[in-house]
C-alpha cells in the first residue's frame, strides 16, 4: 500500500474541513457567541495538522482501488472525529461519544440525533449540524477531487470508494470536472431551495440549514419540533426538493447539457418516483379517517414518503402513531432508498431493480432451462461482474444488519425499536419507530449501541465494503 | 479539444493515453467491456460499451460536441463506417485506421469521398520506416522533417570513435559539412546538449542534416562497415512484411520471407511475386543458418509475436554482423527491450501515436498556436516542433548567439524558401521561414516562447 499518498490526501481532507468549520464560526460572530471561537481554534488546530500531512507531495502516484477505500474510509472517520470536537468544546454536547454521533451523523446525511432538546443549541453548533449533511452529502473527497491537481486517472478509485449506486461513472471525460460538475448542480440546486424557502418568509438562518439539511438528504431540523411547525408552503417545498435530492445527479448533467430525452429516459428515476407515487397512495387510503382533510392528509404523507424514501429524516407528523400497514411501508421505503449517483442513502433504486430483474430472469431460468436471458438496465446488459457483486452487496449488508442488532439488543428494547434503530441509521434516514420514532432521539442507548449505529452509519454512506476493507487485516498484507 | 477513440485495443489505448497526456478531454468506445473497465481505471477518460458505428453509441459518447473522432478498431470497415456516421451526426474531423494492403490504392479516393481528415496505416508507416532504415543502416532511428527534405539519423557513439571524450564545439570546428547534434541519450536520459557538452562512447546521438552530409558525418564516426543493403531476412509473411517488402524490392533489395504458415505463404507470394518466399519455422535455428543469415544484410523480424521477434533478433545478432530490426507489437516494457542487443526496435503503437498526436497539434493550431507540425524522436522524449515565421517576429534578423535562448532548446534547422540551413551561432531567421527546433521542454505555442525573458 502507498501510504504516503493516503497521508497526503488525508492531509488535504482535514484542511478542507478546517476551511469548512469558517462558516459556523461566522455565524457565531454575527450571533455574538462566545462559542464560536471554539470553531476558529480547532480549525487552525486542524488546518496546520493538514498541513504537516499533506506537506510532503508523495513521490509515488501508484494509487488502486486497495488505497482508494482505506482513504475514503479513514477520512470519513477522522473528520466525524474531528467534527465533533468543537461540540464538545462549546458545551453543547458535552459527552464526547455523544459528539462523534452526531457529527457523524450529520456527516453520513443519517439524522439521526442524541439531542433531546436541539434549540437549547448554540447557532454556530447548529449551523455546523446542518453544514455537516450538506458536506456529506455529496462526498468531501469529491470535493476535494475538484480542486486539487492530483492528477491522474486513478482517482477514479477515490470517486467510486465515496459515491453512492452500483457503478459509478463519469458525466465528462475527466475525473476532476466530473467532480466540479457535480459539485456546481449540487450548489445550484441548494442555492435555489434556499431562495425557494427564504420566499416563503422564513429567516435567514433557518433557510440556510434546511436548505443544507434537505441538499444532503440529511434531515438534521433546527427546532424539536422538526418540521411540524413550518407554514404549508415551507413543507411543500421541502417535499419537492427531497424527490429532487434523491435523483440520480446524471439526470440534472443531462438536463443542463439539454440531453432532454435522454434525461427523461432514466429508468432508475422512472421507478423511483413509481415506488413514490404508489406507496404514498397507499398510505393516504390506509390513513384517510386520521388526518382534518384529503389535502391535508395528502401533503403529510408524501412529505413523509419522501422524507423517508429519499433517507433525508424531516417530519412533520408523528408517523409513529400511523396504522401497522404504513409503518409496514415506510420500514419497507427505509431500505429501498433513493436513486444510485444522488445524496441519498439505503440500498438503491437501482439495485432494488436488478435484484427484481435477476429474480425474474431465475424464474424464466427454472421453466426453460436452458433459456439465455440477460438482464438490462438502462437499456444495458447488466454485466454478469456487476449483477454479483450487487448480490454480495445485499448479503453483506444482511449480517452487518444482524450483527448489529444482536449487539443493540443487549440494551434491550423492544423489536420494533432494535430493528428501525438500525435501519433508521444503516440506511442514513435518521428516525425509526417507538423509542427511536420522529418525536424522539437515540440518547437512550448504551456507549456499546451507541459505537455500533456510528459503524452502522459510515458502512450505509460508504456503501459497506469501504469500511469493511479498511479493517481486513489482509488490506494491509504485503 | 474533445476527442472520441473508438477502438480500444493496443493502438487505441496508447492512443488514448497519449491524447489524455496532451490534455485532451477524451471519451473511448469499445463493445468490450472488460476493455472499457480497464481502459477507464487506468487513464482519465470516460468509457461508453457500444458499437462505435451506432449512432445511438456515438451520440452517448458526445459526439454532437466533439471536435475529432478517431476509429481504431481491427477492422478497416467498421472505421470507415464509424467515420461515415460520426460526419453525419456531428460536426467532427474524423480519422480512420485502414490497414488492409487492398485498399492502399484507394485511400485517396476514399479520404475525398468520405471527406475522412486522415486515415492511419500503422503497418505501412513502420514499414516505411524500416525500409528507410535500410537506406543507411548504422543508424538507430531515422526522421524526416521539412517534408522529407531534412533527416534526423539516431546513431550510437562506437568504441573507439574520435568522438569519444570531445566536446561538441570541438568536433564540429574540425567538420566540413553543415551537421548538427540535437539530442544526447545517455543511460537512458535525454539532454539536449550545449556546445560544451562531452560526448562518450556509448552515447546514442541524434543528427540533424541533408542525407549527404549526415552519412558522410557518421561514416567518419568510425560506426562500424554497415555498408548498403543488398539483402534482407524478414521474418513473419504478415501485412507489415508485406509493405516492407514491397518498398525493399522497390530499391531493389533481394528479400527472402519466413513463414511457418503455408497458406499465408501462398497469399504472400501472389500479392509480392518478387520475393522468395520460405515456408518454414524460422524459429529453428538451422533454418535461419541454412538460408544465409550470416551472410545477409538486414534482418527484420515482424511476426505477431513480440517474444518470438526479441529472441530471434538476438540470435541474428549474436550470428551475424547485419542490421537487425525488431518489430515490437504492444509490449509496454520499453526499458527492458531497449536494455536487450536487438538492434533497431519499431513500435506499433509508438507509430501511430505519433501520427494522430502530430494531427491534433496541428488542429489545435488552427485554434491559437503557432506550431505548424510535431515530431517525437528519441523514443518519445524529444518533441521537434516546426515553426512558421510570421511579420514582426522579435527573433527575426538576430544572429543566433546573440538570442538569449532558453536551455534545453536547440534550434536544428531553418528553412528558408526551399533552402536548408543547418545554423550556427551567426545564422539569422527571416521573415517567412520555417525553422525547426528540438527540445525536451513542454508548452510551446510560439516561436518566442523559446526566450528566457
Amino acid at each position: 500500500m502507498n501510504i504516503p499518498v493516503v497521508v497526503y490526501i488525508l492531509g488535504r481532507v482535514l484542511q478542507v474541513e478546517a476551511a469548512f468549520m469558517a462558516l459556523p464560526f461566522f455565524v457565531g460572530l454575527i450571533y455574538k457567541e462566545q462559542e464560536a471561537f471554539a470553531f476558529l481554534i480547532i480549525g487552525a488546530v486542524e488546518f496546520l495538522v493538514g498541513w504537516v500531512f499533506s506537506r510532503k507531495k508523495p513521490e509515488s502516484h501508484s494509487f488502486y482501488a486497495k488505497e482508494g477505500f482505506v482513504t475514503v474510509s479513514l477520512c470519513w472517520i477522522l473528520m466525524g472525529i474531528v467534527g465533533a470536537l468543537p461540540f464538545v468544546l462549546t458545551g453543547d454536547i458535552a459527552n464526547p461519544l455523544d459528539a462523534i454521533f452526531e457529527m457523524v451523523s450529520g456527516f453520513t446525511t443519517t439524522g439521526a440525533s442524541i439531542l433531546t432538546d436541539v434549540e437549547s443549541l448554540h447557532h454556530c453548533s447548529l449551523m455546523w449540524r446542518s453544514f455537516g449533511n450538506w458536506i456529506g452529502g455529496m462526498g468531501v473527497l469529491v470535493f476535494v477531487l475538484s480542486i486539487l491537481p492530483l492528477a491522474g486517472a486513478q482517482n477514479i478509485y477515490l470517486m467510486r470508494a465515496e459515491s453512492t449506486g452500483p457503478s459509478v461513472g463519469k458525466l465528462v471525460p475527466k475525473v476532476r470536472s466530473t467532480a466540479a460538475n457535480l459539485y456546481k448542480i449540487y450548489c445550484g440546486m441548494t442555492l435555489v431551495e434556499f431562495l425557494f424557502l427564504l420566499a416563503g418568509g422564513l429567516d435567514l438562518f433557518s433557510a440556510v440549514t434546511l436548505s443544507f439539511a434537505n441538499a444532503g438528504t440529511g434531515g438534521f431540523a433546527i427546532l424539536n419540533s422538526s418540521c411540524a411547525g413550518y407554514s404549508s408552503y415551507v413543507q411543500i417545498v421541502l417535499t419537492v426538493f427531497m424527490v429532487l435530492f434523491g435523483v440520480n445527479f446524471t439526470v440534472y448533467y443531462l438536463l443542463l447539457t439539454k440531453r432532454v430525452k435522454q434525461a427523461a429516459s432514466c429508468e432508475e428515476m422512472h421507478w423511483y418516483l413509481g415506488i413514490f407515487f404508489v406507496a404514498s397512495a397507499l398510505i393516504v387510503i390506509n390513513t384517510l379517517g386520521s388526518f382534518d382533510s384529503v389535502l391535508e392528509g395528502v401533503k403529510h404523507v408524501a412529505f413523509t414518503v419522501a422524507s423517508i424514501m429519499t433517507t433525508t429524516g424531516f417530519c412533520t407528523v408523528d408517523f409513529d402513531t400511523w396504522p401497522e400497514f404504513s409503518k409496514v411501508i415506510l420500514v419497507g421505503l427505509m431500505f429501498i432508498g433513493g436513486c444510485a449517483g444522488s445524496t441519498a442513502g439505503g440500498l438503491k433504486v437501482s439495485r432494488i431493480v436488478i435484484y427484481l430483474k435477476s429474480v425474474k430472469k431465475m424464474f424464466a431460468q427454472y421453466l426453460h432451462p436452458r433459456s439465455i436471458k440477460v438482464v438490462k438496465f438502462e437499456g444495458k446488459q447488466v454485466e454478469h461482474d456487476v449483477i454479483r457483486s450487487v448480490n454480495m452487496f445485499l448479503i453483506t449488508f444482511i449480517f452487518i444488519y444482524v450483527g448489529s442488532m444482536l449487539l443493540v439488543s443487549l440494551d434491550n428494547h423492544n423489536f420494533e425499536t432494535t430493528f428501525t434503530a438500525v435501519a433508521a441509521t444503516i440506511n442514513n434516514i435518521g428516525p425509526g419507530m417507538d423509542v427511536v420514532g420522529p418525536t424522539q432521539n437515540f440518547s437512550g442507548f448504551s456507549p456499546l449501541s451507541k459505537v455500533v449505529l456510528i459503524f452502522d452509519m459510515l458502512v450505509g454512506r460508504l456503501e459497506v465494503f469501504p469500511i469493511l476493507l479498511l479493517f481486513a487485516p489482509s488490506t494491509y498484507k504485503k | 479539444m474533445k476527442i472520441i477513440v473508438v477502438g480500444c485495443g493496443k493502438v487505441g489505448y496508447a492512443v488514448a493515453k497519449a491524447l489524455v497526456a496532451e490534455q485532451h478531454d477524451v471519451v473511448v468506445i469499445d463493445d468490450n467491456a472488460v476493455r472499457i473497465e480497464n481502459i477507464t481505471n487506468n487513464v482519465d477518460v470516460m468509457g461508453v460499451v457500444g458499437n462505435g458505428a451506432s449512432f445511438k453509441v456515438q451520440l452517448e459518447a458526445g459526439i454532437k460536441e466533439a471536435d475529432l473522432l478517431i476509429a481504431l478498431t481491427a477492422s478497416d470497415e467498421l472505421n470507415l463506417f464509424c467515420c461515415m456516421i460520426a460526419r453525419k451526426t456531428g460536426h467532427c474531423q474524423t480519422i480512420a485506421r485502414v490497414t488492409n494492403p487492398i485498399y492502399t490504392e484507394e485511400i485517396p479516393y476514399i479520404k475525398r469521398e468520405l471527406r475522412l481528415a486522415m486515415t492511419l496505416n500503422p503497418e505501412s508507416a513502420t514499414a516505411g520506416d524500416i525500409t528507410r532504415l535500410c537506406k543507411m543502416p548504422s543508424a538507430i532511428e531515422i526522421d524526416t522533417f521539412v517534408k522529407g527534405h531534412v533527416e534526423i539519423l539516431k546513431v550510437e557513439v562506437p568504441e573507439g570513435s574520435f568522438l569519444h571524450h570531445k566536446m561538441i564545439s570541438e568536433v564540429m570546428r574540425g567538420f566540413s559539412e553543415k551537421v548538427l547534434i540535437c539530442a544526447v541519450e545517455r543511460n537512458g536520459e535525454v539532454i539536449i546538449p550545449p556546445g560544451d557538452f562531452m560526448l562518450m562512447t556509448g552515447d546514442k546521438i541524434a543528427i540533424v542534416g541533408n542525407q549527404k552530409s549526415s552519412a558522410a558525418f557518421v561514416k567518419k564516426m568510425g560506426v562500424p562497415g554497415l555498408g548498403k543493403v543488398r539483402s534482407a531476412i524478414l521474418i513473419g509473411a504478415g501485412r507489415i512484411t508485406e509493405y516492407v517488402a514491397k518498398g525493399m524490392l522497390r530499391q531493389g533489395i533481394h528479400v527472402k520471407v519466413f513463414d511457418a504458415d503455408k497458406s499465408r505463404c501462398e497469399h504472400f507470394s501472389v500479392e509480392v511475386p518478387d520475393a522468395v518466399v520460405i515456408n518454414a519455422d524460422a524459429s529453428k535455428p538451422e533454418v535461419l543458418m541454412e538460408e544465409g543469415l550470416e551472410r545477409v544484410d538486414a534482418f527484420a523480424t515482424l511476426t505477431r509475436s513480440d517474444e518470438l521477434n526479441i529472441l530471434l533478433s538476438l540470435y541474428a545478432k549474436q550470428n551475424s554482423n547485419c542490421k537487425v530490426v525488431t518489430l515490437i507489437n504492444h509490449s509496454n516494457y520499453t526499458e527492458v527491450t531497449q536494455a536487450l542487443n536487438i538492434g533497431s526496435i519499431m513500435s506499433l503503437q509508438n507509430i501511430s501515436t505519433e501520427y494522430i498526436v502530430q494531427y491534433v497539434r496541428a488542429m489545435r493550431n488552427s485554434q491559437g498556436s503557432n506550431v505548424e507540425t510535431l515530431y517525437r524522436i528519441m523514443d518519445n522524449k524529444v518533441d521537434a516542433l516546426e515553426f512558421v515565421i510570421g511579420e514582426n517576429c522579435p527573433i527575426c534578423n538576430v544572429p543566433l548567439q546573440e538570442l538569449n535562448i532558453k536551455s534545453d532548446i536547440l534550434i536544428s534547422c531553418i528553412n528558408h524558401f526551399g533552402k536548408i540551413e543547418i545554423p550556427n551561432g551567426q545564422s539569422v531567421i527571416s521573415e517567412g521561414d520555417t525553422v525547426v527546433v528540438v527540445t525536451t521542454r513542454e508548452g510551446f505555442n510560439d516561436i518566442t516562447d523559446i526566450i528566457d525573458k
